[in-house]
């Protein structure tokens, strides 16, 4: 006796008996018949061949059997349009019916037909029906409006649908009100400036009105709509929030949030000493609270608002901390948006409760959620100061249990908080040590070095510590390979005198070995420096440490003065977190420029200057911006919130595919294949077989086939079958090996003598250095010795496109002279004006020097650009 | 507003899709399913996730994922309470809400989506007004169909759904009438290692069935009103006499209904029912482990702790356990590892303890998390949180009805620390 059965129509002879059916005499054979058919089309089945003897069904007075016609129109009139036609005198007929229901239910279905000759008929019968006796009809009629914009704008201001609808907000019945209200939003979003939701203190009475009689989704839609009203003073913001509290009292959440909106929006205007401002507060909390008990779905959107909202007024959320506690059978994304929360409310009056509730968070299973608990009690101790003692201790308890994870996670945040309170817990470094060799992840091992760095001559064994790091160097990420040769180097500026060995080591693995560009530069760097002026890197390197205050106020006032004139937006960079640092961002470059030229004009200078900069962690790194967040406040409840975007984003991008879209076919926008990049690279080559076919040949041969046999299976060819178990055999792989690259030209050994002999006589010439070697038994030319870089130049004042010139003439060309580039070169620099300035460009033409064409504002293309970028994130630190 | 809706089973199949505009491809549900796999469970699928033209907002009931595609901005919380209401509603009108049930009668829940949403607008959510409109199918009504060849379809527009109280229909007729109240209060509770409590906090309901002929006008007042932190309420209760004297007055609609639903928060005293005593350990080295639960009541004004029923996930390490339940039966899934003990009730002068050894994989390390355990329990005739209706008239109608009213007590997300 269930529908069920209906889902048997599959095969082709069944649409026959269905037609012959639903051209039956008898209403309950045709009814059955009808069922059938919607039953097929719900599964997604083409019954589309049916359609004109389903709308033959349509005359009927059997009020199921008509809704059951109507709902297969909607879905099928698309494809034939021109038998839809036949049903438009039922439609127009139905439209005047004396039941009400059946007025609605043809003006709504016709609405939801979207074909254009329909729609042409559609006009009068829906004029009749905004305008219709009964509600019911007058509400649906509502609707429709916003139905036949979707599918022609045009005529339904034409016919002047839109002022039609914008009285029916005057409608004596609320449900009609409320549904006016929603159909214009609707129609308002596709038309952004368009004034349709005029709204005056003579509508907000009627939608006040409304709101209190309405259904509760009609409650939404008038809340969301008042939300974009501005009250004229005070007074009226406050009566508007009066009359709105009693909806923090409903039963949907929808309602709720949307009245939390509303409210949080008006009360930006009530004044902070009213009475009424503190007694809104204390409302606000109750209703959020209990939002937190609802389904986990309601829960996480409840959070994401809940999370501006606490940015915003930590006051409302401040007495509830108890409320963001985790379950432990909470669903993964409410846990870590209550993580999230517990950290923004976190205060020096609750911290002892939230640290106890995060250390047990951190024995949780979930590894995800007990590393984020980890890092939660870092960012606690870097907000709240006086806490920070104690979550060290914390720490350090967690550190003990050895698991492997919350080891790791925990040494990473110990690293931000040493940065934040410098010199103030060192004592744990001992403990910290010991965890060493348990540490696999390149972030936890990049911290770890980072503090033996920068506590070296605390640590007794730094030296031997860091030389543990270095065996592996070449496995290291790149992460923990500059991380590593930066705290050598300030282990050797450090304790010069025992680390002279590790140093060079160092040196030569960055420089020499490695195929990394950045750390290739960061090591030269560093060497130079090293062997240049021991003093100025030292002033350089160990820059970081913060023994400053007064001597800010010592950094020459012109000076100052010339470095805010030239970098505007200083202070915005300032307050972004170090991660957002990019050298994409002209801003960083140009700051990068001014500490170069600090740096080769006057480093003691220099080190005021950066010193003075150096930025302490800031509190709350993922704050929103104020200016987003303000928004996102008026935007509490929309999607906008829960991505925590500003809502534009959400309606460009619908806009799109409104007017892009043909109706029922929205779906097929959704996946543009991307465009194969480009092939050209795998063009006359052979292509390199595929690990998973390599794996095959050794399951192959494992499995006792012969070469011949495996080539013929696979289609390879049998010298590759070969080649590829034979690599097995030897190296118990199938993976592609490191390549070895170019030979190296001089030896390690060789290498450690230049080292040797520049850094003991820093005025060793190429040519001596050229006849040691030959005399080691390593025969080079001088340039091999020398190459790599071209002639650093120091510059005095304020460079113009003439002194650039002059640089270039001095140096530049000599330059390219001494490492005998010939004349396959290009010259490349980015557009300062200096560059680009007449006098520079003509210079240019003059010596005929190919320049690199460069897009404005494009990131660096030069591999030194790495390095300067380098440094400057270096001594920002 | 609402585009369209995909209802997908547990094995990942679309059984059942409605477009409300234009029709959506069923390949939407694609970035569904990609996100369904980077979580490892059903219940961590993110509720909304964004796709490049759409937004997916979905909902898990019964193991059923129901999936609404939105196309613009839409506040989530308004959907989700949406799909809430769309699930309430099946399971009002077919008993169940499962994959099976919404096959067999697919043709009424396309007629009853059909009414609830128009344009992606809700258009009528109300049971009452639904029942009217599309009759919930029923043995007994589907043979009568078949034999005279009636619809379950409403033929007129349902009263309700303009008069003033949109909630009630008019001309209601009962030979016995008769109003009953159930309140239930749900415990959400941590207790930490040491038995002291963390959070507490009540979440309570008074669900209603009311059987009155014609109009009534009902007024309900409480002992101790101001117990209630946070209210929500039906939209029969008329919000300003609660304001002003913290009584309920309403006209109720016709049958079940939610009248209240209220929250009591930590910040006032909440009072444990159950406490547990417990020693869960393992020791370096040893493949062995201690399991140790004892179950007492407490605070119960001497009414029955019943239904109780312990689960914990043990840790992963954990092979099996060997245990002996004072009362009751245990099981352990050594797959899940999920230990269950379904104690029954417990008895004040012989208190339920589960105790005996737990292995482990030999040579494995101890394991690093301490696990948690659930509680489930019911207590009959009390609300824990002391609240009390003091009594219910009725005006308007002439007859004297019979009223009723329960407490009860059930644990909600009742968790121990070990």
């Amino acid at each position: 006796m269930t529908d069920s059965k209906y889902f048997t129509t599959t095969k082709k002879g069944e649409i026959f008996e269905l037609k012959a059916e639903l051209n039956s005499d008898k209403k309950e054979k045709k009814k059955e018949a009808v069922k059938k058919v919607i039953a097929s089309m719900t599964v997604g089945k083409d019954v589309s061949a049916l359609f004109p003897d389903v709308v033959n069904c349509m005359q009927t007075d059997n009020l199921e059997l008509k809704k059951l016609v109507y709902l297969y129109l909607m879905n099928y009139a698309k494809s034939q349009p021109d038998m839809a036609i036949m049903a438009v005198n039922t439609f127009v007929k139905d439209c005047e019916d004396p039941n009400p229901l059946i007025r609605a239910l043809a003006v709504r279905t016709m609405g939801c037909i979207r074909v254009d000759k329909i729609t042409e008929y559609l006009c009068e019968p829906l004029r009749k029906c905004l305008k219709d006796e009964d509600p019911y009809v007058r509400k649906t009629a509502a609707v429709c409006v916003a139905k036949l914009h979707d599918i022609n704008a045009q005529l339904v201001e034409d016919q002047g649908f839109l002022d039609t609808l914008k009285d029916l907000i005057s409608d004596s019945n609320p449900m009609v009100v409320a549904n006016a209200v929603a159909a214009l939003s609707e129609i308002a979003e596709s038309h952004p400036n368009s004034n349709l939701m005029d709204l005056n203190p003579q509508t907000m009475n009627k939608l006040l009105t409304a709101l209190n009689e309405c259904t509760e989704w009609g409650q939404i839609f008038i809340l969301d709509c008042l939300a974009n009203y501005t009250p004229r003073d005070d007074r009226e913001s406050q009566s508007i929030c009066e009359r709105v509290t009693p909806r923090l009292s409903h039963a949907n959440s929808a309602v709720v949030l949307s009245a939390v909106k509303v409210l949080m929006k008006f009360m930006e205007m009530l004044p902070k000493d009213l009475d009424y401002y503190g007694t809104l507060l204390k409302k606000l909390a109750p209703p959020l609270v209990t939002l937190l008990s609802a389904e986990p779905e309601l829960q996480y959107v409840a959070l994401r608002n809940i999370n501006l909202i606490v940015q915003r007024r930590p006051e409302i959320l401040k007495h509830e901390m108890k409320v963001f506690y985790v379950k432990y059978n909470d669903p993964i994304y409410v846990k870590l948006e209550k993580l999230d929360i517990m950290i923004r409310l976190a205060s020096q009056a609750n911290i002892a409760q939230v640290l106890a509730e995060l250390k047990e968070y951190a024995t949780e299973v979930d590894v995800d959620f007990v590393r984020k608990a980890v890092r939660a009690i870092g960012r606690c101790a870097i907000k709240v100061e006086q806490s920070a003692e104690r979550c060290v201790s914390t720490l350090l308890d967690l550190i003990q249990t050895k698991v492997n994870y919350v080891v790791q996670e925990a040494i990473v945040v110990i690293k931000d908080i040493f940065r934040k309170y410098p010199n103030k817990y060192e004592s744990v470094i001992a403990t910290l040590c010991e965890n060493l060799d348990s540490l696999d992840e390149p972030e936890a091992r990049a911290a770890m070095i980072w503090i033996v760095g920068e506590y070296a001559e605390r640590i007794d064994n730094a030296d031997e510590l860091l030389e543990s790091f270095l065996e592996g160097f070449h496995d290291e990420s790149t992460q923990v390979q500059l991380q590593l040769l930066t705290a050598i180097v300030k282990l050797f500026l450090k304790k010069p005198t025992e680390t002279q060995e590790l140093v060079q080591q160092v040196l030569s693995l960055a420089t020499q070995d490695s195929d990394n560009p950045d750390l290739r530069d960061r090591g030269y760097i560093y060497w130079r420096l090293l062997s240049t002026d021991p003093v100025a890197a030292k002033e350089v390197v160990l820059a970081e440490k913060p023994l400053i205050s007064e001597e800010t106020d010592l950094i020459e006032p012109t000076l100052l003065e010339e470095l805010i004139c030239h970098i505007g937006t200083l202070a915005s960079v300032y307050h972004k977190p170090p991660s957002a640092f990019d050298s994409d961002n002209p801003d960083l470059r140009d700051r990068g420029y001014i500490y170069w030229r600090l740096l080769s004009t006057d480093p003691v200078a220099a080190k005021e200057v950066v010193l003075a900069e150096k930025p302490l962690i800031s509190e709350e790194t993922d704050l929103i911006e104020p200016t987003l967040l303000e928004e996102l406040i008026c935007h509490i409840g929309t999607l906008a919130s829960v991505y925590h975007k500003p809502p534009s984003a959400f309606v460009e991008g619908n806009h799109g595919v409104q007017h892009k879209g043909l109706p029922g076919s929205a779906g097929s926008h959704l996946s543009t294949p991307k465009q194969p990049a480009s092939n050209i690279s795998t063009m006359g080559k052979t292509k390199e077989l595929s690990t998973d076919i390599r794996d095959k040949i050794v399951d192959l041969h494992k499995a006792g086939m012969g070469y011949k046999r495996i080539g013929k299976q696979l289609g390879e060819k049998i010298s590759t079958v070969g080649a590829v178990i034979r690599k097995w055999k030897k190296h118990h792989t199938t993976a592609n090996l490191p390549r070895s690259g170019p030979p190296h030209k001089i030896l390690p050994r060789g290498v450690s003598l230049i080292m040797r002999t520049v850094r003991n006589h820093p005025k060793t010439t190429r040519g001596e250095l050229m006849n040691q070697l030959k005399a080691a038994g390593t025969t080079v030319t001088k340039e091999t010795v020398a190459k790599g870089t071209e002639h650093l130049h120091r510059i005095e004042g304020r460079m113009d496109g003439a002194m650039y010139c002059g640089i270039l003439d001095q140096h530049f060309l000599p330059s390219v002279r001494e490492l005998k580039m010939g004349q396959g070169w290009v010259f490349q620099h980015n557009n300062d004006p200096k560059h680009t300035a007449k006098a520079t460009k003509e210079w240019l033409k003059k010596k005929h020097i190919k320049v690199l064409e460069w897009p404005s504002q494009s990131p660096n293309l030069n591999p030194i650009g790495n390095l300067w970028r380098e440094l400057k994130i270096r001594v920002a630190r | 507003m609402i585009h369209s809706l995909f209802l997908i089973n547990a094995s990942g199949d679309i059984f059942l899709e409605k477009h409300w505009k234009s029709v959506v491809s069923r390949s939407v549900c694609d970035y569904f399913f990609e996100a369904q796999e980077r979580a490892t469970e059903p219940e961590n699928v993110p509720p909304v996730i964004p796709t490049p033209h759409h937004y997916l907002i979905s909902v898990l009931r019964h193991r059923i994922f129901f999936v609404a595609v939105i196309q613009s901005e839409v506040p989530p919380l308004f959907v989700i309470e949406f799909l809430h209401r769309v699930v309430d509603t099946f399971q009002d009108y077919f008993g169940v809400c499962t994959e099976a049930a919404i096959k067999d009668n697919v043709v009424v829940v396309y007629e009853l989506l059909e009414e609830m949403l128009d344009n992606g607008f809700p258009l009528a959510t109300e049971s009452n007004i639904l029942k009217e409109l599309i009759k919930p199918p029923t043995i007994l009504r589907t043979m009568v169909n078949t034999i005279t060849g009636s619809t379950n379809v409403g033929e007129q527009l349902p009263t309700g759904q303009l008069s003033v109280v949109p909630w009630r229909r008019t001309g209601v007729k009962y030979t016995n009438n008769e109003a009953y109240f159930d309140v239930v209060e749900e415990i959400d509770a941590i207790i930490d290692k040491s038995g002291s409590t963390i959070t507490a906090e009540i979440q309570g309901v008074i669900d209603a069935c009311v059987k009155l002929t014609g109009m009534p006008d009902l007024t309900l007042s409480f002992m101790n009103p101001r117990l209630l932190d946070d209210v929500s309420f039906h939209p029969c209760v008329r919000f300003k006499r609660w304001e002003a004297e913290r009584i309920l007055s309403f006209i109720p609609p016709d049958g079940n209904f939610r009248l209240l639903s209220y929250h009591v928060s930590s910040q006032n005293l909440v009072a444990i029912p159950v406490y547990v005593k417990h020693n869960i350990s393992f020791r370096e080295g040893s493949s062995q482990g201690r399991f140790d639960l004892t179950l007492g009541p407490k605070q119960t004004m001497g009414k029955a702790v019943e239904s109780v029923l312990v689960s914990s996930q043990l840790p992963r390490g954990v092979l099996n356990a060997n245990l002996s339940a004072s009362q009751g039966t245990y099981t352990f899934d050594p797959v899940t590892k999920l230990l269950s003990w379904d104690v029954g009730k417990i008895n004040p002068q012989k208190l339920p303890s589960l105790k005996g050894t737990m292995s482990l994989q030999a040579g494995a390390s101890k394991p690093d998390e301490n696990p948690t355990i659930n509680i489930q329990f019911k207590i009959q005739q009390m609300a824990i949180s002391g609240l009390k209706v003091n009594r219910l008239d009725m005006y308007g109608e002439k007859y004297k009805p019979f009223k009723g009213i329960k407490y009860m007590t059930k644990a909600g997300k009742f968790q121990v620390r070990t």
